[in-house]
């Protein structure tokens, strides 16, 4: 038998979990996503010099859209470029955009939009290159190097331009 | 005498047991309700997802990638090309609420097109770093990243910014 005595009992605290009924139970937010799709960068001989003094000068732009790069020398305005071929002999098709033949000066091919970044096969890496260019606030590199298994020597010649993105 | 003596016993036993039956018939108790206000759940965004740059190629579908835990960029497929510009990374959250409560993470429509300048758009599949998390000391942190993926010869995904909206909820388990 039990004592006799009166007992008090202290339950165990009830803790009701208000805010798991309410809306404060929940905050949800709205976020946004985004990217920036750019278009190819292609390049465009404006003109030429021996390489051996300034390599050269060019324009590097968006498809389709103008815009003008500064580079060592000089900088140079330059219609807006693409993938179609120019007025030199070897150009087209290519993401280097040689000069026309036999080092003339001005209006060089300009060749297929440079899309993967990586430099053409064959090329030697001479000469020099103009960085800190950009377009559209994307950084672009511009190099300058000779035909395969050529030197940077002589006029005659054909320097080869790259750009790509950094 | 002695019988005398017995009944006498008997009437006195009688009463003390009587007696304790009428104490034992009632009794009391007291009990204590209580409840606490748990402090609400908040949740803040902290920064954005953002994919960067991507120079857009000419064969393929390149997906790129936010890892949702650490940010990081890839990409595959395609011939697409990450580059610098627009600083990449995932979308990060601060949640708080009641200490050491847990809570869950949802993502109410995890696959969103960003749209842009053109009728294009790009489909966007989005990943939580966590599905749950604890809100030690009364606050956690978490990401939110995802696969965006770039069909390079959608000539309608034209040049220029995408972007869409999705909404994060985080509710007390």
């Amino acid at each position: 038998m039990a004592s006799p005595t009166s007992r008090t009992a202290l339950f165990a605290v009830i803790a009701l979990w208000f805010p798991w009924q309410g809306a404060a139970a929940s905050d949800r937010i709205e976020s946004r996503a985004s990217v920036t799709v750019v278009q190819s960068a292609a390049v465009t001989v404006v003109s030429n010099a021996p390489l051996q003094t300034i390599l050269l000068t060019v324009a590097i732009a968006p498809v389709g859209v103008v815009f003008t790069a500064s580079g060592v020398g000089s900088v140079a305005a330059s219609a807006p470029v693409g993938g179609a071929a120019g007025g030199g002999a070897t150009g087209g098709g290519s993401p280097v955009s040689p000069p026309p033949g036999g080092g003339a000066a001005d209006g060089g091919a300009a060749g297929a939009p440079l899309a993967d970044g990586s430099a053409p096969g064959g090329l030697i890496a001479v000469g020099g290159s103009l960085t800190g260019t950009t377009i559209a606030g994307d950084a672009v590199s511009v190099s300058v190097g000779d035909v395969s298994g050529g030197t940077a020597e002589g006029s005659a010649r054909v320097p080869v331009v790259i750009a790509q993105y950094n | 005498m002695l019988r005398t003596t017995a009944k006498l016993f008997t009437i006195v036993a009688g009463l003390t047991l009587s007696g304790q039956a009428y104490a034992q018939a009632t009794d009391a108790e007291t009990t204590t309700a209580s409840v606490r206000l748990a402090t609400a759940i908040d949740i803040t965004e902290n920064t954005a997802l953002n994919f960067g740059s991507v120079v857009k190629g000419n064969t393929g579908t390149t997906t790129v990638t936010i890892n949702a835990s650490s940010g990081a960029r890839g990409s595959s497929g395609g011939n697409a090309t990450l580059i610098t510009g627009a600083t990449p990374g995932r979308a990060t959250y601060t949640v708080t609420g009641e200490t050491d409560a847990t809570f869950a993470i949802a993502i109410t429509d995890d696959t969103i097109d960003l749209t842009g300048p053109g009728s294009g758009s790009l489909a966007l599949t989005l990943t939580r770093s966590a599905t749950s998390g604890t809100l030690t000391a009364g606050t956690a942190t978490f990401g939110v990243g995802g696969s965006l993926a770039i069909d390079n010869t959608d000539v309608d995904d034209v040049a220029g910014a995408y972007s869409g909206t999705f909404e994060v909820t985080a509710t007390y388990n």
